[in-house]
């Protein structure tokens, strides 16, 4: 199921077990000045070969990263997540300059890089949102009064409740049902008026809003989804969310975790008061998003209510329709990762239940974290027991699948009639407006290898953060320009940055591999020393199928590289010539990976290393940039 | 230099290294630019043509920031009576939500910035931001505390001098108002 893309799909889903609280990594000495930092992470094959450049700010960094999409995007990313994938995952060094600046120079950065990146969210939702409402005309006109709703799938619209609604609601009826009333008729007159006219896009211009009207009619149409169900009764659909008294088995650890002791039920019971509260509100909300917000406090209100009840933890499916699945058969076939898999899943569940359950209160965001993480807990115990393959996915998530929904449900057949015509004649503009935008973005965040890469955008970014560049001079303790020789280079921009800004301290953060050998080093004699180096005997690192293939680490051996880079070519060679044998039957795969293993080992002849394998599961090591930064701070200064 | 110091082999290669990155670069750059070319120079003439529909179109609807600011006045009059008293931001003791915490103040904040630099109906206000705290896990943006006070911190830094700031929050409950001015002014 995962093919080509498994180890990609296995280090998201290890991403998701990262504890990704991102530490303050070093404080600066004078209560006036901040430290950001600069950071370089060296090659490897696969993604950003050549290296990698990105700023941290208070533990966030900022990046600029190719997508598979083709797009040139600027990323934000907790300092932890980005370790993980770099450090851990993809096994390379990452190095670190602090620089120091001025308290007004390091926020004037911050809200520079915050704002672009804020710039480009709006840039890209103009595209997704008119993507949503092509969507939604297209299902108009090919299906029978069939449309995808987000959300619409949380009830089981034939199943009430046993149970009437709770008593802050049951007062509210009348409300209800006046306002499904109005709801319903400004459903029965849809009136869309699609432009197919977009706004000039810019990285640092915030644009103008579009409208979508098809999009504004589907809040309308959740928001009455939403009402009906309190009015109705209808119980959550048993697939909305996970049953855990049937996944988890009675009397064991994981079980004893999702139990509710008294103080956790009252605390569930005040946030249930706080649901009420917000779906009386949303109710009376004409505010864009009103609906979709108002259909998941309904649903979440039944698993509060259901958690209470059973005194057991029941949480909504947290998983979006796209996600990417990971094929139970890889990790029965891999028992090591299914067990780590479990437990660090099981670990920060716990992590995150002891911590929301020991507030006085509980809010949104704590109930969203708390959501997820037991989702994929849950999700991975389900897989167990039913076989079918485990969703993952890296960001966080709010629930609210698309569904199927027939429209004259809530509508009559006559506004099904008026919304295909409306449809119909809005469709072509409604296209012709994304392909514009597609070229507009295609346009803005594109990318460059000299003047349009990782490093060259982060700096220019930094310039432009200064009125001018005697001012960002001045405020970084030295100039350089976005167009500086080299400067494209990331692990030429390490320098020329150490040479131009204020940087009052440097470190390397060791890779996965080095920092297993460095634990095991003084007990290590040369034959140990020579095992560590050879792929199929080292003890940290096992080869795997999307790894080129190579038989030495040279990352760590600089003057023997050159001879084991042909040591590498030599067999990869007999790699290759044994792949071309197998070829139409592994449809080449071990052909491919000899041809790139020798590619990669062509460095190595000039004493320069690229490859440095990679893993498919993190350690659970930590960045530990506490001692780093104390053990640095001794020797800082800029040499 | 810190890579120099720590892989003592590499000064003596490091220009070598950077004149070979230079020139394998240069040769593939110079193989794209031939490659795209003729479609470049297309492109360039279509989206000429496009960029003037642009101009046509953007000119009619753009509104002051003046405007803007009347946007976010009427957004915050329609959803301010919905603060929950006691979903106060500060609950969080622990450094991992207070930071969360804070991640949602700066984006609220620096969207605020933007929002009132440009131009925008209310409606466009709170749509953005329901998408911008939606990104943050959080849909009833309309009952936290924090939200308020991180619009009049936006407001703030984007220079809303003292009299437009007092009408634009003026009409507003006093719970809200408290809010806004606390983040206006701090």
């Amino acid at each position: 199921m995962l093919s080509g893309y498994k180890k990609p799909l296995l280090s998201i889903f290890f991403l998701l077990l990262c504890n990704c609280s991102s530490a303050t990594i070093c404080k600066a000495k004078s209560p006036d000045e901040k430290i950001f930092h600069f950071i370089y992470v060296d090659a490897n094959t696969g993604a950003s070969s050549g290296g990698h450049s990105a700023l941290v700010f208070d533990g966030t960094v900022f990046h600029f990263q190719n997508q598979p999409d083709g797009f040139f995007k600027f990323e934000k990313t907790g300092f932890g997540e980005f370790y993980k994938r770099y450090s851990e995952l993809e096994n390379r060094s990452i190095y670190m300059h602090d620089i120091a600046v001025s308290k007004k120079s390091f926020t004037r950065i911050y809200k520079k890089l915050l704002q672009t990146w804020l710039i480009q969210e709006k840039n890209f939702y103009l595209y997704e949102a008119s993507s949503a409402e092509i969507d939604f005309y297209h299902s108009l006109l090919h299906d029978k009064g069939v449309v995808k709703v987000a959300g619409a799938d949380f009830f089981d619209y034939d199943q009430p409740l046993d149970s009437p609604l709770p008593a802050g609601l049951s007062d509210f009826t009348v409300h209800l049902v006046e306002y499904s009333r109005q709801l319903r008729i400004i459903l029965d007159q849809p009136d869309f008026k699609t432009t197919d006219q977009i706004p000039i896009l810019d990285t640092g211009r915030y644009p103008p809003s579009i409208q979508y009207p098809g999009n504004q009619y589907i809040d309308q149409l959740q928001a009455r989804i939403a009402i009906q169900s309190l009015i109705q009764g209808w119980r959550l659909h048993y697939s909305a969310y996970y049953q855990t008294g049937k996944i988890l088995k009675k009397n064991t650890k994981e079980m004893q975790i999702f139990l509710l002791n008294e103080k956790e039920i009252l605390l569930l019971k005040n946030y249930k008061d706080e649901l009420i509260r917000n779906i009386k509100e949303l109710v009376v909300s004409k505010r864009p998003g009103h609906g979709i917000g108002l259909l998941l406090a309904v649903a979440r209100l039944q698993t509060v209510q259901m958690s209470i009840e059973q005194k057991i933890l029941i949480v909504l499916d947290p998983f979006p329709n796209r996600v990417i699945r990971l094929d139970q058969g890889e990790l029965a076939n891999n028992p090591e990762l299914s067990r780590h898999y479990t437990k660090r899943l099981f670990n920060r569940f716990e992590q995150v239940k002891d911590y929301t359950f020991s507030k006085n209160d509980l809010h949104e965001s704590q109930w969203n974290g708390f959501e997820n993480t037991a989702g994929f807990f849950l999700e991975l115990m389900q897989s167990k027991i039913t076989g079918r393959p485990t969703r993952i996915l890296p960001d966080r998530m709010i629930p609210g699948r698309k569904a199927e929904l027939y429209l004259t449900k809530f509508v009559s057949a006559k506004t099904v009639y008026k919304l295909k015509k409306q449809a119909s004649r809005n469709l072509e503009a409604a296209t012709r407006r994304r392909t514009r935008l597609v070229r507009e973005l295609n346009r803005v965040y594109s990318y460059n290898i000299f003047s349009q890469n990782c490093v060259t955008e982060l700096v220019g970014l930094v310039n432009n953060s200064f009125p001018d560049i005697k001012l960002a001079s001045k405020g970084l303790g030295g100039e350089i320009k976005k167009n500086t020789n080299l400067l494209f280079i990331p692990f030429v921009s390490f320098d020329i940055v150490a040479d131009n800004w204020r940087v009052v301290a440097s470190r390397k953060f060791i890779p996965r591999r080095l920092s297993d050998l460095e634990k095991n080093k003084q007990g290590l004699s040369f034959l140990g020393r020579t095992k560590e180096a050879f792929v199929f005997t080292s003890s940290s690192y096992t080869p795997i199928t999307d790894d080129n293939a190579f038989a030495f680490f040279t990352d760590d051996q600089f003057l023997l590289r050159p001879i084991l880079g042909i040591g590498n070519m030599i067999y990869t060679t007999g790699h290759s010539l044994a792949g071309l044998m197998i070829a139409p039957f592994d449809g080449g795969t071990q052909l491919k990976r000899g041809g790139l293993g020798f590619f990669w080992s062509l460095p190595e002849l000039a004493f320069f290393n690229v490859r440095k394998g990679s893993y498919q599961i993190t350690s659970g090591r930590d960045p530990a940039t506490k001692n780093i930064c104390e053990a640095d701070s001794r020797q800082s200064g800029k040499e | 230099m810190y890579i120099r110091k720590h892989e003592p082999g590499l000064t003596a290669i490091y220009s070598i290294l950077k004149c070979c990155d230079h020139l394998l670069c240069v040769e593939m750059y110079m193989k794209k630019v031939l490659s795209v070319l003729v479609l470049v120079s297309v492109f360039a003439l279509f989206s000429n043509c496009v960029v003037f529909e642009f101009l046509s179109s953007v000119s009619s609807s753009v509104e002051s920031a003046s405007e803007s600011l009347e946007s976010v006045s009427k957004s915050l009059k329609s959803i301010s009576s919905s603060i929950n008293s006691s979903s106060d931001s500060s609950s969080g003791d622990d450094k991992e939500s207070e930071k969360k915490e804070q991640a949602y103040i700066d984006d609220i904040r620096e969207f605020t910035v933007l929002f009132t630099q440009s131009s925008g109906s209310s409606e466009d206000f709170l749509s953005d931001l329901d998408r911008v705290a939606r990104s943050h896990g959080i849909t009833n943006w309309q009952a936290r505390p924090a939200t308020y006070s991180a619009i009049g911190a936006g407001l703030k830094e984007a220079g809303v001098n003292p009299a437009d700031f007092g009408q634009t929050i003026k009409g507003l409950n006093l719970i809200t108002q408290k809010l806004i001015r606390s983040g206006y002014s701090s």
